[in-house]
């Protein structure tokens, strides 16, 4: 096979141009998506912050995760933490009160398997997490009632509950280093 | 902390081949297991063909993500660099080896074509790096070890199937399920010989 | 214009029934195996590829003179990606959660055989109007074909439909239809289920090369090199 100037230019032309094409028309779209974008992944995460601490009003950005305030008071704290899963990271936002008891765990993004570990999206296993949390972070148990400080883990999915259990736990590790440092011990 | 980092590294290989396999979990690359599974040694080449070029695929398109499109905010352009870098390597490896390696092209060769369009090929290059956003320890050494076990575990699950669908070809099966249809029941049974490992992977990690 | 009309109408229903591209021709199965474990992700995949298979039969279409044979293959995958990354695009804009729920399976349309065989075997040798309607006939019968494994599946192994109880205190669901082999086991089944409801009364063999839409250039690559050496 030879390749003469006319063989080769001919189509590299064309495929040039139709790569210059498409990354026009990419760069366009990503123009006219990507506040959209940026806003729907900020409505996302502002919903879920009220989910997990419901009576706060308003959340301000902190270094580690976020202050929730009422009446210019802050009523809690909101943290974003990942452990590896199953089916990868599976990212977990943590609301922890002010009296340190958590108020809510949601699962913003998992890779778990449907029917198993994705049952962890469910209220009955996440309702779990609403209580005292301990400094030394919760347990996960098997085939057993959950005592104080402990979870029980879902059937068939010991793995994704143990992910959202440590993405939890170290939730509770910056709340205390944070209102450790905020000046004396809980 | 070394030790550690080897250990990591078993993990990731161990899950890559058995829990995270991605033809028999994940669904990737389920043509070349439907199409060239019937005798073992096309298998063995296919697989073969495929483990290399993921390897390569990872190797270049990694640090093209991270060290071009990332600090130049193009993430976007993720898919369409990825798939002309992975049919570009998939050319160039073939002139290359047709070339220089004829007894190589010869086994592995005719295979790279079909590998262009293979989606376990580029679900490789993209779930690395889903798995490096979640998980700062997750290097390129990491990368590369884990495309290298994914390999593998397409090379195990296709060794596995074709050795299933070769006792397949004694069996009397019923009219209606003839051809395809006897195939993906067998590796329906294959899938579930491997959800056995999913304990394993509880004291992997 | 009548009879037209009714060759547009035949290129359509083809796609939905006779060539349906699952399961008469054995393309795509890896989506289709893949978010096939709720009956919504079906429909959001479905048109997220019917969308693309339309866009890109019809540009290859209206290219089919301009490219090179040469490069088809390049280019096509590069006007197919184009496509799929403005799907993702909008995707990620206006329904996060169906991003979430496809995951890498949305920008791995790109390798679905399906695209890049209808733009090999029928957008570059026909005209802009027969490539759209026989991408929109493809993409209703993968779409239809997704919705019917997604239903199965779903029923059987979460005891819902489109997330709303339906199989509650009436049977306990199989989880194993979740799963990777219920989605091997339901595929075949249909298959059969296809296979014994077309002319021939049987199912599609096994795929071979011939099912691959890369099969003609490979052969021709592997005919070059023979007669060439």
């Amino acid at each position: 096979m030879r390749l003469s100037g006319k063989d080769l230019g001919r189509p590299t032309l064309v495929l040039v141009c139709i790569c210059a094409a498409v990354t026009c028309t990419l760069a366009g779209t990503h123009l006219l998506t990507a506040d959209r974008i940026a806003w729907q992944q900020a409505q996302n995460a502002e919903a879920s912050r009220r989910v997990v601490l419901p009576q706060a009003e308003t959340f301000t950005p902190l270094e580690t995760g976020y202050a929730g305030e009422t009446a210019g008071e802050t009523v809690g704290y909101v943290f974003e933490t990942t452990a590896r899963g199953y089916g990868g990271a599976v990212r977990v936002m943590t609301g922890i009160d002010r009296t340190g008891t958590i108020t809510g765990v949601v699962l913003l993004e998992h890779g778990e398997t449907p029917g198993l570990g994705a049952n962890a999206e469910r209220a009955s296993f996440r309702e779990q997490f609403e209580q005292a949390a301990p400094a030394e972070g919760l347990t996960v148990v098997r085939y057993q009632a959950p005592g104080p400080g402990q979870v029980e883990a879902l059937t068939g999915a010991t793995v994704t509950s143990r992910a959202v259990t440590a993405a939890v736990n170290e939730a509770i590790g910056l709340y205390y280093q944070l209102t450790g440092e905020g000046g004396g011990t809980p | 902390m070394d030790g550690q980092v080897i250990k990591g590294l078993v993990a990731i290989f161990l899950a890559a081949i058995l829990t995270e396999n991605y033809v028999l979990n994940k669904f990737l690359g389920i043509c070349p297991f439907l199409g060239v599974s019937k005798k073992l040694n096309t298998a063995v080449g296919m697989s073969c063909a495929v483990t290399v070029v993921m390897v390569i695929a990872t190797a270049v398109t990694w640090p093209l993500y991270m060290g071009l499109l990332v600090p130049n905010g193009l993430e976007y352009l993720q898919t369409v660099v990825f798939i002309l870098v992975i049919a570009a390597l998939v050319q160039l490896l073939e002139t290359v080896l047709h070339k220089y390696m004829p007894p190589l092209y010869n086994a592995l060769g005719i295979y790279l074509p079909l590998i262009t369009t293979n989606c376990a090929v580029l679900g490789v290059t993209m779930l690395v790096l889903e798995k490096a956003a979640g998980d700062p320890t997750f290097g390129y050494v990491q990368a590369l070890v884990n495309a290298f076990g994914s390999g593998v575990g397409f090379l195990v699950a296709m060794v596995l199937f074709a050795g299933v669908r070769e006792r397949l070809e004694e069996c009397d099966i019923p009219q209606c399920l003839q051809g395809l249809p006897i195939t993906l029941v067998a590796a329906s049974l294959v899938a579930v010989s491997f959800l056995g490992f999913n304990g394993l992977v509880d004291r992997l990690m | 214009m009548n009879e037209e009309k009714g060759g547009l109408w035949r290129e359509f229903t083809k796609g939905v029934l006779r060539e349906n591209p699952v399961l008469r021709l054995v393309l795509g199965c890896c989506a289709t195996l893949a978010v096939t474990t709720a009956a919504s992700n079906a429909i959001g995949m479905g048109a997220a590829a019917t969308f693309v298979l339309v866009c890109s039969n019809a540009a290859i279409s209206l290219l089919r003179n301009v490219i090179p044979s040469k490069v088809r293959i390049p280019a096509y995958i590069t006007v197919i990606a184009g496509f799929v990354t403005i799907v993702q695009l909008f995707i990620k804009a206006f329904s996060p959660q169906l991003d979430t729920a496809l995951g890498v399976f949305l920008p791995l349309i790109v390798v679905n055989c399906i695209i890049l065989g209808r733009a090999e075997m029928f957008a570059s040798k026909n005209r802009v109007l027969p490539s759209v309607v026989d991408g929109l006939g493809m993409g209703v019968g993968f779409t239809a074909t997704l919705l019917a494994m997604g239903i199965l599946r779903e029923l059987l192994g979460a005891g819902t439909v489109f997330g709303l109880p339906v199989l509650s205190g009436f049977m306990e669901p199989i989880l194993i239809f979740l799963l990777p082999p219920g989605g091997f086991f339901v595929f075949g089944m249909l298959v059969a289920l296809a296979g014994r409801l077309s002319q021939e009364k049987k199912a599609p063999a096994d795929p071979g090369c011939d099912h691959c839409p890369l099969a003609a250039s490979c052969s021709k690559v592997r005919g070059e090199k023979e007669a060439e050496g």
